[in-house]
């Protein structure tokens, strides 16, 4: 089926399509973002209300003892340290959640917070911190650090499941349905939590109110340390459904055509979704639009493919949500802003301009 | 071989398939056709595996795929299915990359592969090309590159290999059709299977070894195009009657379509 006469053939271009483009384009925005990320690292560390310049940072680094003083010693190891590894940690889960539901829903436009699993998982940890007290009281003391977490996993799992029932027939997502029953499940969702808070005392109020809002505030070593293992089953997972998800961009029966064992690549999608998520909601509440806004703009740059997409959507999670900390907590310091308001900020308008370019194929 | 027993495939109370044999050869260029909701795409499901039918088994080099795991089942048999939407924009190698690494090809031996085959349909060199953008004809020459990368020896193991083609011509000009067609033949005569569903009862009779002519989830005729293509069968399935010559040489039918009012005053 050579077509010579018709295709002119460049060797330039031919070149060009050997070496294949977008793979090159997706590891240097791979790299590209882990240098990022870590540039964020080094300047959120050294920001804040009491600022730590950076070449007495780079000398502590460097082993030199006296380097910091005893009062910003205690700043970096108690305060920044805590808060950047639970940043990182909960940026990395929301970035590839986000990226992971979008190619099992085949749609960019699935998001953790905006189709009602960081609502499911809320909803989970809200009765967790009530119950935990109380009825619950026995595994609480079990699970210590990963009580909180362990529930809102099981939260989020129970709610992307029933989405994915909801909206999913026959191998076909609707994406109608399933942002109309994110909105129903978010909805249940506060009602449970008003419930919840209803009833609650005035520490567990504190403590419910502190994360419906989303901050990375209640950072200690403790909390980030138990985010570890639910973030690592997620990243663990990526090398292993990043095929699959490529595959599913053509369609379910296809991915099974060339391969791809669909209904596994989906249940171990789902599990590393919840997990992640359930977990970054239980320590740092809900969080909006990472998910969203990060594997959109690394699309934009890197094409769809999922191998370098997923782990340039950890780099990039990690990064935007510790910018977006940083910025919190320097904005009205001491005070600090609910995280929250500056990814809306930056993600609502990121998520309208996805609508506009969509909205012919939506139906709007 | 790739077959079929006793299948039956139903919606609800309504079959779609009922008590289908079908057998394709290794070698030979197998052709299914047949009105509009005969279940012709539904039997090739069937034969893929896409659908597991509610009675009867298909096995595939005499093992029963129910028992073959998907990767398994992928280096023995690629499927091209009517038309692919995609939900994120890939690029035309992305695409084709996805059948290659299904056949268990690494490294440079890759792009190399990826290249041949998009040769092969007459896309040389469009790899970095975005698939969305490409006509429709074009999209389906890029599903058939993919389909040849997944299984680009016709024999692999002494065993043969099984193009499954839902429909492989419907958007593309007369010559690609021939282009392609002539494409899957080589793949038979190489020692490999091909299956095809075709609307064009004369590229059927051209390119088939065998038809099997489906009306209403059952199989009405299978065999060579001149014992399948004639009037009876023609008649019976389609419904039109009076259009059935043979070509030099003499045994080969053609059908022209003929309006039903030309007879009328």
């Amino acid at each position: 089926m050579t077509d010579a006469t018709s295709l002119p053939r460049p060797s330039a271009f031919r070149r060009r399509a050997k070496s294949g483009d977008r793979r090159r384009t997706g590891q240097l925005t791979v790299g590209l973002s882990a240098l990022l990320l870590l540039a964020v690292c080094v300047l959120a560390v050294a920001t804040g209300p009491s600022p730590i310049p950076l070449g007495d940072l780079a000398r502590s680094l460097l082993g030199e003892s006296d380097a910091l003083s005893a009062r910003e010693a205690i700043i970096l190891h108690d305060i920044r340290l805590p808060r950047l590894l639970l940043g990182a940690l909960t940026g990395m889960a929301l970035g590839v959640s986000g990226t992971m539901m979008q190619g099992l829903f085949r749609n960019p436009l699935a998001d953790p917070s905006l189709v009602g699993v960081s609502s499911g998982a809320a909803v989970a940890a809200v009765c967790a911190i009530v119950l935990g007290g109380g009825p619950l009281s026995a595994f609480a003391a079990v699970l210590g650090n990963s009580f909180l977490p362990v529930a809102a996993f099981m939260g989020a799992l129970a709610t992307t499941s029933l989405l994915y029932f909801l909206a999913t027939k026959a191998g076909r997502t609707s994406i109608a349905t399933l942002l109309l029953a994110g909105l129903a499940v978010t909805a249940i969702g506060n009602a449970l939590i008003g419930l919840v808070v209803f009833t609650a005392d005035d520490q567990q109020l504190r403590d419910i109110t502190f994360w419906t809002l989303g901050s990375l505030g209640g950072a200690t070593w403790g909390r980030a340390m138990a985010m570890v293992p639910f973030v690592g089953i997620m990243l663990a997972a990526v090398p292993f459904v990043s095929r699959g998800l490529d595959a599913l961009i053509l369609g379910e029966a296809e991915a099974m055509h060339v391969g791809i064992n669909v209904e596994t690549l989906k249940r171990a999608t789902i599990l590393a979704v919840a997990s992640a998520c359930g977990a970054a909601v239980a320590v740092a509440g809900v969080i909006g639009f990472i998910g969203i806004v990060v594997p959109h703009l690394l699309r934009l740059v890197m094409g769809p493919s999922n191998r370098y997409l997923l782990p340039a959507s950890a780099f990039g999670g990690a990064a935007l949500l510790i910018g977006a900390d940083t910025i919190c907590r320097i904005v009205v310091a001491p005070a600090e802003l609910p995280i929250g308001i500056i990814t809306a900020l930056i993600g609502a308008p990121v998520f309208m301009a996805l609508l506009l370019r969509r909205r012919n194929a939506f139906g709007l | 071989m790739l077959q079929c027993q006793s299948i039956s495939v139903a919606i609800g109370s309504r079959y779609l398939l009922k008590d289908v044999g079908f057998c394709a050869r290794a070698g030979e260029f197998t052709i299914i056709v047949g009105p509009n909701g005969a279940g012709k795409s539904t039997l090739l499901k069937v034969l893929s595996g896409e659908i597991r039918p509610v009675e009867g088994h298909v096995s595939l080099n005499g093992e029963p795929i129910s028992r073959m795991r998907p990767a398994q089942l992928a280096k023995c048999r690629a499927v091209l299915p009517q038309s692919v939407t995609l939900a994120f924009s890939l690029t035309v190698d992305e695409v084709v990359r996805l059948g290659v690494e299904a056949a268990g090809v690494k490294g440079s031996a890759q792009e190399s592969l990826c290249e041949a085959v998009l040769d092969e349909v007459g896309l040389g060199g469009w790899g970095t090309r975005l698939y969305q953008n490409l006509s429709g004809g074009e999209q389906q020459r890029v599903q058939f590159a993919r389909v040849l990368a997944q299984v680009p020896r016709p024999v692999a193991n002494d065993l043969p290999r099984f193009l499954l083609l839902d429909e492989p011509t419907s958007s593309l000009d007369i010559r690609h059709q021939i282009d392609l067609l002539e494409r899957a033949r080589r793949h038979a005569r190489e020692g490999g299977g091909v299956i095809a569903i075709v609307h064009d009862l004369n590229l059927a009779a051209e390119f088939a070894d065998r038809i099997a002519v489906m009306s209403k989830g059952q199989i009405a005729a299978f065999g060579p195009p001149s014992e399948t293509l004639d009037d009876t069968t023609i008649s019976k399935v389609f419904g039109i009657s009076g259009i059935v010559g043979t070509l030099p040489p003499a045994t080969m039918p053609f059908i022209l379509p003929q309006s039903r009012h030309a007879a009328l005053p």
